[in-house]
């Protein structure tokens, strides 16, 4: 009996320590790179209008945080507006995000802090799945330094793309 | 004292035989389910290594496409007129196998177009076209694995930046 349970566990140790041996499939690299590529490419973007504060992803984003009511262009349509549906289309043109993932773009000011007006608090800037912003999911996150120069100022904003994974447990 | 029970040596002999059995089938059983357990393992660690270095190699042929001055104007804005005049060159896909190995090939493929021009590039369509095939459709593999990633298109002729995906397929003999 004592030699059947030394057996056992010396087979189910030798069981584990193969397993610790074991490679798992790794695509961290290869995430990270499109999740960088995404929000790069995105970001360059020409949305289709000659204003100046309009023409690239990137300008509508910043002329969303710093001049959030200008309007682009004849279309009467207002920055911030286009960027949520710019934002919402480019981004949900590839499969693997808009079947699998939940996405936030998140801006931020850098060296200045923007007034909301109204509200009167510091802007805060999320467009897609707000949530996931403060959700303490696993999350894959990209950043993108955005320089601009608007009604006479420079301007330094942050990008964050943060993406993660639809179904609660599965890992990003 | 003295006393035995009579046929009691018969009977630990006998148990004492079964037990040896016993303990020598649950032996050869404990080595078989070995044999098999690590043969399974070993078997899926091929498996998973090879899918690591396809992945690996994916990225690598990615990585080299999106910083190839040869194919860009910048860090992942891929030059539509060097991608055309790529399809035009004789023997591309021998020359670019020297680098990335056999078995590969690669799609360029516009999400936005401000012209509305997706169709496939020729020397003839170009500049409205948006599909770039390189080094698809070769004799004697079969295809394993593809890899998609966002990129840009800089349009030349109308000077606009468009999003494209670049997808890479990795093919096996």
């Amino acid at each position: 009996m004592i030699v059947l349970v030394f057996m056992l566990i010396l087979f189910a140790g030798l069981g584990l320590f193969l397993f610790s041996l074991a490679e798992s499939v790794s695509q961290e690299d290869y995430m990270d790179l499109y999740v960088n590529n995404l929000l790069l490419s995105v970001m360059r973007t020409d949305t289709g209008y000659d204003d100046i504060n309009c023409k690239a992803v990137s300008d509508i984003v910043a002329c969303s945080f710093v001049m959030p009511d200008w309007i682009c262009g004849d279309s009467g349509m207002r920055c911030r507006d286009i960027a949520n549906q710019s934002l919402s289309e480019y981004i949900g043109a590839f499969e693997m995000i808009s079947e699998n993932y939940r996405y936030a773009l998140q801006i931020t000011s850098q060296g200045f802090v923007a007034i909301d007006p109204v509200e009167g608090k510091p802007i805060e800037l999320v467009f897609g799945d707000r949530e996931l912003v403060n959700s303490k999911e696993s999350k894959r996150t990209a950043n993108y330094a955005i320089q601009k120069r608007l009604g006479g100022s420079n301007y330094n904003l942050r990008a964050t793309l943060l993406i993660s994974r639809r179904t609660a447990d599965a890992s990003i | 004292m003295g006393v035995s029970m009579p046929g009691s040596g018969w009977l630990k002999g006998q148990s004492n035989i079964i037990e040896y059995i016993f303990m020598t089938l649950f032996v050869i059983i404990m080595i078989v389910v070995l044999i098999v357990f690590i043969s399974w393992f070993q078997y899926s660690q091929i498996g998973m290594r090879g899918g690591n270095l396809q992945t690996e190699r994916a990225e690598f042929l990615m990585n080299y496409m999106i910083n190839s001055p040869y194919l860009v104007i910048e860090n992942s804005m891929l030059d539509d007129s060097k991608l055309t005049s790529l399809l035009f060159m004789d023997d591309y896909c021998d020359r670019m196998d020297g680098i990335f190995g056999t078995g590969w090939s690669l799609e360029i493929d516009l999400l936005t177009s401000e012209e509305g021009c997706y169709g496939n590039c020729t020397l003839e369509s170009y500049p409205c076209c948006g599909s770039w095939t390189f080094c698809k459709n070769r004799r004697d593999f079969n295809k394993t694995r593809s890899y998609v990633i966002p990129v840009n298109v800089f349009r030349k002729m109308s000077d606009h930046v468009e999003l494209a995906s670049m997808k890479v397929t990795l093919y096996a003999k």
